[in-house]
């Protein structure tokens, strides 16, 4: 090791200024410091320091985000050869889902990357391990299908528009895996909603029979009034039990509930996410779903009625609550105004869910939404704080 | 006794800690000055090169406030004066003679004199002895001005950050002296509030005498501003004045001998002290002495103070007007490979990032690494939680990054205090206290000018 250290060392100087490769400096920075610890000291009147950086902060995300990567790619392999009438044993489902997931990821980095590492050569700052982040997240709220150019058109809109524009990582105010998202949702509707979830491999005529391809948000959506949503999910052929542990179509990451809440204990036991956040979605949506309940009445009523324990394990309830609404940047920065965010993510993915028949799905627009709303609960919140303080006049 | 409950504290847990026993004066002849090393203090130079002093001569003054003055501790004459960027005063170097000539400042002053003493004479001989600036006066942490009268005035008996002398120690030397002086302090304000440490490990009875709050808390829930910020019930009180033990034994010292107190009880710790332990030496003592105390070859960082406030020093400076304790860390450190996907069991850490967290007792030994790079603030919200003073350091920080002046004092700039703890927890390696002082200093300065 002291060899390649000493290597790095004998380099820097070509990377610092007046050196010849002075403008890719950040690219050896961040090869440098993510190689090596730092050797950087402190100059100011606090001579040590914590042990955590901002490196280290995001690879606890990474860490948490594990089962939900590994399961997706399996229920995207698991899905498309359902459909197919493929065989179902575990290393051929897992191949072709690691065909249909990788090829997004990479792009994800890929495009992602090139942008932050051109802004930061341009800037002339670090290449913030933000992206680290927001590269996987991205692929993972995406349909299996989407065309890779799309998804690649999406990050690169996420990463500048929802990042680089503000000044990168830290001063953004939308999260930009999601303002990712939402540009392929409104610019590629046809590719991202509806029934593409699936990949066919096999032409038309050779589809099993039954096979439908909707998801059981599209399902339970179109359910008429006077009849109960859960009867015709699982007349649709979704379980209450499939839903939870997510073997249902829907995008890479998002269908399963336990995997998010493993993100969600160790994003707690870490104290890296907000459980005030988390909490909050939990019950924002809950006792959103419950008026909504009362709104039906106890006959049928249609998507309305459908309980709480369906409406928070369908859709990307749980993995948005865990990993999209608890992105510390994007969120406000007090503990109470936390908890409030998350209770109106809550409420208002429900409502988008439920009441508005445009969209099928409601949290990635609950939590952009709230992401704009989030400084001022902060102001708000912070404005009676300090009416509690004895002000100093001067 | 009153009860105070401080929140949002952190005890570091480091090794290096000094055992309890105290090694008497080392010996130099050459005895150093760095003015620039007391806050908020703008140096004149009063004495030539080659004039003799005694102990107790003025050596400078402030050149705006000239009732802060600096006496000289030693005996001798001026070897060298160095200056310093504009001309300011970096280094007055004196070489000691054997004559120990003593300048009185006044007649002692016994406990039956001091009762008949007033405010104003108090204040006159606290002043001529040179240790008006143990005094700081909040919020913006700088000594009083001389006609100033405190609403009220905060002491605290424990030194909470590492590492400090421990009262224990001191008490057991200095107890007369400290009972003497808060006698002083009690002149100056009708207040006084005395706290004292839930962990203090003096004479409780002999304590109980004087204290009137108990403060229950890692650090830095002994600092006076910490004090004043949780007993403060009115605004008039957000000016008031504060003072550590070690300060007030001083003072006790001076009106008790009529001169100018130059022996300093001082702690030598940190993981590159040979052997960590008390030291009863002198002020302005030139810390080269330091060379034999090191542990290893290894690069040492030197601070002068608590490694989250103390000053970084040198062996060729000397020991400081405020410094009572010399730390030596180790500067800098090995570069490990993918230090970030370790478990990291002996990685100190606040939070729970790392496996170091299933054991909170064990000592840890640090760097002067920074220990990462430096980032944007993500808005983790780390170091509100070591905020003892109910505010949102990472909003100041982000209103004083648009010169929001207005909106960082309404959300408590003035009531934080200069603890460190902010920068130490930061993810991003914001300068967060450095952000604040500078801030508290510009206001300061306009609020003064």
């Amino acid at each position: 090791m002291k060899f390649l250290t000493k290597f790095l060392d004998s380099q820097e100087k070509l990377f610092k200024k007046g050196g010849k490769l002075e403008k890719l400096y950040p690219l050896f920075e961040a090869g440098d410091s993510f190689l090596f610890s730092t050797k950087e000291t402190t100059k100011s009147k606090v001579h040590v320091r914590d042990s955590l950086d901002t490196k280290r902060y995001m690879s606890i995300v990474l860490a948490a985000l594990g089962p939900c990567i590994l399961f997706g790619i399996y229920n995207s392999g698991l899905q498309t050869h359902q459909a197919a009438g493929l065989s179902l044993e575990l290393l051929p489902v897992v191949m072709t889902g690691l065909k249909l997931v990788l090829p997004l990821i990479i792009v994800s980095y890929a495009v992602g990357g090139i942008i932050e590492l051109l802004f930061a050569i341009f800037r002339g700052h670090e290449i913030n391990e933000g992206f680290l982040v927001t590269g996987i997240l991205y692929p993972l709220t995406l349909p299996a299908t989407l065309p890779l150019w799309q998804a690649g058109v999406g990050i690169a809109f996420g990463v500048i528009i929802g990042k680089e524009v503000f000044g990168g990582s830290g001063r953004n105010f939308l999260n930009p895996a999601l303002t990712a998202r939402a540009f392929v949702f409104f610019t590629y509707p046809a590719y991202i909603s509806g029934e593409v979830w699936t990949k066919v491999l096999v032409a038309k005529d050779q589809i099993v029979d039954g096979w439908s391809g909707a998801t059981a948000l599209g399902v339970a959506a179109l359910t008429p009034t006077g009849e109960n949503a859960a009867d015709r999910l699982i007349d649709a052929g979704f379980s209450l039990q499939d839903a939870f542990l997510g073997f249902i179509p829907g995008s890479i990451g998002e269908t399963s509930v336990i995997c998010a809440l493993f993100g969600a204990v160790v994003l707690i036991l870490t104290k890296v996410g907000s459980w005030r956040t988390m909490l909050g979605c939990v019950i924002g949506a809950t006792s959103m779903t419950l008026i909504l309940n009362l709104v039906a009445g106890p006959e049928g009523g249609a998507f309305l009625g459908l309980n709480p324990l369906w409406q928070l394990s369908l859709g990307s309830f749980a993995f948005g609550s865990v990993f999209m609404a608890t992105d510390p940047v994007s969120s406000p920065s007090l503990e109470i105004s936390r908890f409030i965010y998350g209770v109106l993510i809550g409420m208002m993915g429900i409502i988008i869910r439920v009441i508005n028949p445009a969209y099928p799905e409601g949290w990635m627009l609950a939590i952009l939404l709230m992401n704009v709303f989030a400084p001022l609960i902060d102001h708000v919140v912070m404005e009676i704080k300090t009416k509690k303080r004895i002000p100093h006049v001067i | 006794m009153k009860q105070l409950k401080i929140k949002n504290t952190y005890n570091l847990n480091l090794k290096g800690e000094p055992s309890t026993i105290i090694e008497e004066v080392i010996h130099s002849n050459e005895f150093i000055i760095n003015p620039v090393r007391i806050k908020n203090f703008k140096s004149k130079l009063v004495v030539k090169e080659n004039q003799a002093v005694a102990i107790g001569s003025l050596l400078l003054i402030d050149k705006k406030q000239p009732h802060l003055k600096f006496l000289s501790p030693v005996s001798g004459v001026v070897k060298e004066i160095v200056y310093g960027h504009r001309r300011v005063v970096e280094k007055v170097v004196i070489q000691k003679d054997s004559a120990e000539k003593v300048e009185e400042l006044f007649s002692p002053v016994t406990d039956d004199q001091l009762t008949k003493l007033s405010r104003e004479d108090v204040v006159s001989r606290i002043i001529d002895g040179g240790l008006w600036n143990l005094i700081t006066q909040y919020p913006f942490e700088a000594a009083p001005k001389q006609d100033d009268i405190a609403p009220s005035i905060y002491v605290t008996v424990d030194y909470d950050e590492p590492f400090m002398p421990e009262s224990a120690v001191f008490l057991k030397e200095y107890y007369d002296d400290f009972v003497f002086g808060l006698e002083i302090i009690k002149k100056l304000s009708s207040a006084v509030y005395v706290g004292v440490s839930e962990k203090n490990k003096f004479d409780q009875s002999k304590l109980n005498l004087l204290a009137t709050h108990r403060l229950e808390g890692d650090y830095p829930a002994n600092n006076p501003g910490v004090f004043l910020y949780h007993n403060k019930k009115t605004q008039e009180e957000n000016a008031s004045w504060g003072i550590r033990s070690l300060d007030i034994i001083r003072i006790g010292q001076l009106f008790k001998s009529g001169n100018y107190p130059i022996e300093r009880l001082i702690v030598l710790a940190g993981t590159q002290a040979k052997k960590p332990r008390y030291i009863k030496t002198r002020e302005a003592i030139s810390l080269n002495f330091l060379s034999k105390e090191f542990v290893n070859s290894d690069p040492v960082r030197i601070i002068a103070g608590g490694v989250l406030t103390g000053d970084k020093v040198s062996l060729e400076s000397g020991l400081g007007y405020n410094d009572y304790a010399i730390n030596l860390i180790r500067e800098g450190q090995e570069r490990e490979l993918l230090t970030f996907f370790r478990g990291g069991y002996d990685k100190p850490t606040f939070g729970n990032t790392y496996l170091s967290a299933i054991n909170k007792k064990q000592k840890f030994s640090m760097t002067s690494s920074t220990n990462g790079g430096h980032r944007a603030c993500i808005s983790c919200g780390v170091c509100a939680k070591v905020c003892q003073v109910d505010s949102a350091p990472q909003m100041i920080m982000k209103s004083l990054n648009v010169d929001d002046i207005e909106t960082a004092v309404k959300y408590g700039l003035l009531d934080i205090v200069d603890t460190g703890l902010y920068t130490y927890v930061c993810p991003s390696k914001i300068e967060l206290d450095e952000i604040f002082r500078a801030a508290k200093t510009k206001l300061y300065k306009e609020v003064t000018a």
